[in-house]
């Protein structure tokens, strides 16, 4: 039977063989790492050797794209930045296998990543971490922090949604009442890459015929050309993601706004955002449009939490985090805040 | 000219907004995404319903099977990583009573010398 998503994802897997033959991806995720505990096709990946005087801080990054794109270039490198100044975690979701689609939020939440954490700790011989979630990846920082605060030393949210009672359309078309979000991962087994790059699209349809005269005004060196085809090996690389873990996600984020509203609920208890103890940083843009401004994080919504930064920036959901001017003061004030955050509760645990 | 392409392009931009989030647009596709995925489950369904009466394991069985064992073999892993602490601290708590006793030991005949040298 002919398929569309298949025939699509064959050309996918062409496009990246070719530039691996071409070299364009030689240099795409070139930090070195080593592979600390793997589950399934879930990994761990430490970038930094852990030393004394470094804390540990692992990245969460989000469920539908790879991580790499915080390692994209060795110049445009996030991973390499933060690894000078933490051992530095990355969490790899991989590719979803077959068996799991029927992988629930609260399975993924208390047996895989559960079990990395603890890894993580023993590995550095620490008992807390700091996180960092991007995006999606955000709210299961978020979920973690608020089920284990006593093992979260600080929580960082680069453009994750918390309020999604926002009028956007991305919230707008998950939340319509006709469509059927059980259905649909039900029949494809995992939430198909193709449809989500597609609402992606649909989210600002102009990207179409902007991206090429983009690249006839902005491509004009080998350098700027180097950058373009980087990301859009990047962009051209995407993994579907787990089935059941999707759905529970949308419907409790996108359907039940669950941390502002009805509680996230695991194991028969519910977690609001409210209750979060733990210093929290945010990132946001007002140029996202998959992430609206006002649907991140604000200060009121963690009332209880020991220390509130926000960086506002500016540039589309990626380049927030990755563009020439956040790597330059964001990048080095968010190090900073950390650092703070570390000697704020060392002092504390001395007076205890 | 570039002027007229760049307006063009709002208008369409802006069109293609409105279109994308009028509710008849919206209920359309919602169907279209609901009744291919339908279809989907129904092929299946019918399929598996055909392969069981040969009784043969269907692939969703398999698969939960096998998401089992991965669950399983994160519990083992998680209760080994416990396993270790314990006996570390296990470990940890025998030295402590080993140097306990070595100096409960050294202090004793001390004591008896003592107790000899008060004798005498």
């Amino acid at each position: 039977m002919f398929n569309l998503d298949t025939l699509l994802a064959t050309a996918q897997v062409r496009a990246l063989e070719h530039s691996q033959k071409w070299g364009w991806n030689q240099e795409v995720n070139s930090t070195p790492y080593e592979v600390i505990e793997s589950i399934g096709t879930m990994r761990l990946l430490r970038y930094s050797e852990p030393a004394p005087h470094r804390q540990p801080l692992l990245i969460i990054p989000s469920l539908i794209n790879r991580y790499y794109i915080l390692d994209l270039l060795p110049e445009k490198s996030f991973i390499a930045h933060l690894a000078q100044h933490f051992t530095l975690y990355v969490l790899d979701w991989g590719e979803a296998r077959d068996e799991e689609k029927h992988l629930s939020l609260e399975s993924l939440l208390e047996l895989h990543f559960a079990y990395l954490y603890k890894t993580l700790l023993k590995d550095c011989n620490r008992t807390q971490a700091h996180l960092l979630g991007h995006c999606l990846g955000g709210n299961i920082a978020t979920f973690w922090s608020l089920m284990h605060p006593q093992d979260v030393l600080s929580l960082t949210l680069i453009t994750t949604p918390m309020n999604l009672r926002v009028n956007g359309k991305l919230e707008t078309w998950a939340q319509h009442k006709d469509f059927d979000l059980q259905a649909l991962v039900q029949a494809y087994g995992h939430a198909p890459w193709l449809l989500l790059q597609t609402a992606f699209l649909g989210l600002n349809p102009s990207q179409i015929w902007q991206k090429p005269r983009r690249f006839l005004e902005k491509v004009k060196t080998p350098q700027s050309l180097r950058n373009f085809m980087a990301l859009e090996i990047w962009s051209a690389d995407n993994r579907s993601p787990r089935g059941a873990c999707f759905h529970d996600l949308i419907n409790l984020l996108y359907r039940q706004n669950c941390l502002l509203e009805k509680g996230f609920p695991f194991k028969g208890k519910r977690f609001f955002l409210k209750d979060l103890q733990c210093p929290v940083a945010a990132l946001s843009s007002q140029d996202d449009h998959i992430v609206q401004l006002d649907s991140t994080l604000q200060a009121e919504y963690v009332p209880q939490a020991r220390a509130v930064k926000l960086w506002h920036s500016t540039g589309g959901h990626i380049g927030c985090l990755l563009g020439q001017k956040s790597q330059s003061t964001l990048w080095p004030e968010l190090v900073h805040w950390l650092h703070q955050q570390e000697s704020i509760h060392e002092q504390s645990q001395a007076v205890v | 000219m570039e002027k007229q392409i760049r307006r063009m392009e709002e208008v369409v931009e802006q069109s293609l907004d409105r279109i994308t989030a009028h509710p008849f647009f919206l209920s359309t596709v919602s169907h279209l995404i609901n009744v291919n995925s339908y279809r989907r489950i129904w092929t299946r369904k019918a399929l598996e319903a055909l392969w069981k009466d040969l009784e043969l394991p269907i692939k969703s069985d398999q698969e939960r099977i096998l998401l089992s064992l991965q669950e399983m073999q994160v519990r083992i892993k998680g209760l080994q990583l416990e396993l270790e602490e314990k006996n570390s601290e296990i470990a940890r708590l025998k030295v402590v009573a080993k140097h306990k006793r070595s100096a409960a030991a050294r202090s004793v005949p001390n004591e008896r010398m003592t107790a000899v040298n008060l004798d005498v």
